[in-house]
């Protein structure tokens, strides 16, 4: 155990390490200072949390692809002290990946660590954005409908209107799966009768994708329990003013929603198709196909791809 | 004398208990098993004066 001596040798190199321990983190001690007043010293060191907090109120939408640092405006991490104070801290960490749905995301500071939730929206890229503001003249421009009947525009060079407000068709074949297409339309008729073609779907108003004679495009149609339905004055503008949002599933689904209310599911997608893929429409027939014809005014289409 | 070195093992042992609990408060894990000698590398666990 040592003589006496020994140990208050030793007692005093304990000080002197505590002493340049002090120092070490700023402390200014003198010679004359007193071991007890090393207590006071101490007192001047910042502290050290117990724990922390992350409290996450949301406010903005977040996507997949953000970076976890839109989340700090809607973030407080709030460290606590073991004498029983508290601050609200910035300089915290986070971790976590921020997945459609709900992500939980870690809040660390000093050491400890809290964690909290995210809802998280898939990210939406726009690829295009067509606003349709002048008659349609050539196919690249906008189209106000009932219009240019019985013309084919080329392919290639963006959207085809295909006769008298008739399908919508991509040139580029964009329409793939996991995308998007939002037409916005402000005015449609559908008075006109007509026999629109051979329909499959089930639906008694949906979509469907048609595949006449090469051109491939998804329509509005009417189901009326034939191979050939027929459209009736009633069936008029039941999109009228809808945003339509028409999306791609899978090869064999496609979803469409008029403004937010699922009106059609179903259908195929033929990605092999030679022609451009039909964004939807109304039902075209024109002299070439049929008699009949439909007006609409197509305000805008705008293409979105998952990503 | 021997009265007063007891006094100033008291002194000295409350000095480490105050040390200990300040600190505890500041964060830092202190058990009373914990060496005096220890306490150093404690109070370098702890940030610089003027850091947070």
């Amino acid at each position: 155990m040592g003589t006496l001596a020994e140990k208050l040798d030793y007692l005093a190199d304990t000080k002197e390490a505590i002493k340049q321990a002090l120092i070490d983190r700023g402390c200014t001690i003198s010679d004359s200072d007193t071991f007890r007043s090393y207590v006071n010293k101490l007192s001047e060191l910042p502290s050290l949390p117990i724990s922390i907090t992350a409290v996450y109120t949301q406010t903005v939408t977040v996507k997949d692809t953000d970076s976890l640092d839109v989340l700090r405006p809607d973030l407080v991490v709030t460290a606590y002290y073991g004498d029983g104070t508290a601050k609200v801290v910035t300089d915290y960490t986070l971790s976590g990946t921020l997945e459609v749905g709900t992500s939980t995301i870690t809040a660390s500071y000093k050491g400890f660590s809290d964690t909290f939730e995210v809802t998280v929206e898939e990210s939406i890229i726009q690829l295009y954005n067509w606003d349709f503001t002048q008659s349609l003249t050539d196919s690249v421009q906008g189209v106000t409908a009932s219009i240019i009947q019985g013309v084919t525009h080329a392919i290639g060079t963006g959207l085809i209107f295909a006769s008298r407000v008739s399908s919508v068709y991509l040139a580029d074949g964009l329409m793939d799966i996991g995308r998007t297409a939002e037409i916005d339309i402000s005015a449609m008729n559908l008075a006109t009768g007509g026999t629109p073609g051979v329909f499959t779907t089930t639906n008694n108003y949906g979509f469907r994708y048609n595949d006449n004679g090469g051109y491939k495009y998804w329509e509005v149609a009417r189901y009326s329990g034939s191979a050939t339905p027929t459209y009736h004055a009633s069936d008029a503008n039941i999109f009228n003013g809808k945003t339509l949002k028409m999306t791609i599933i899978s090869d064999s689904l496609m979803e469409v929603y008029a403004d937010d209310t699922l009106v059609y599911s179903g259908g195929r997608v033929d990605i092999g198709a030679s022609m451009p893929w039909g964004l939807g429409g109304i039902t075209n027939k024109t002299t070439a196909w049929g008699n009949s014809y439909r007006d609409m005014t197509i305000t805008g289409v705008r293409i979105y791809a998952n990503q | 004398m021997v009265k007063k070195l007891e006094d100033k093992l008291d002194y000295l042992a409350d000095t480490k208990e105050l040390l200990r609990q300040k600190l505890n408060e500041k964060g830092v894990t202190v058990s009373s098993s914990d060496t005096f000698r220890s306490y150093a590398n404690k109070i370098l666990e702890l940030p610089s004066k003027g850091q947070e």
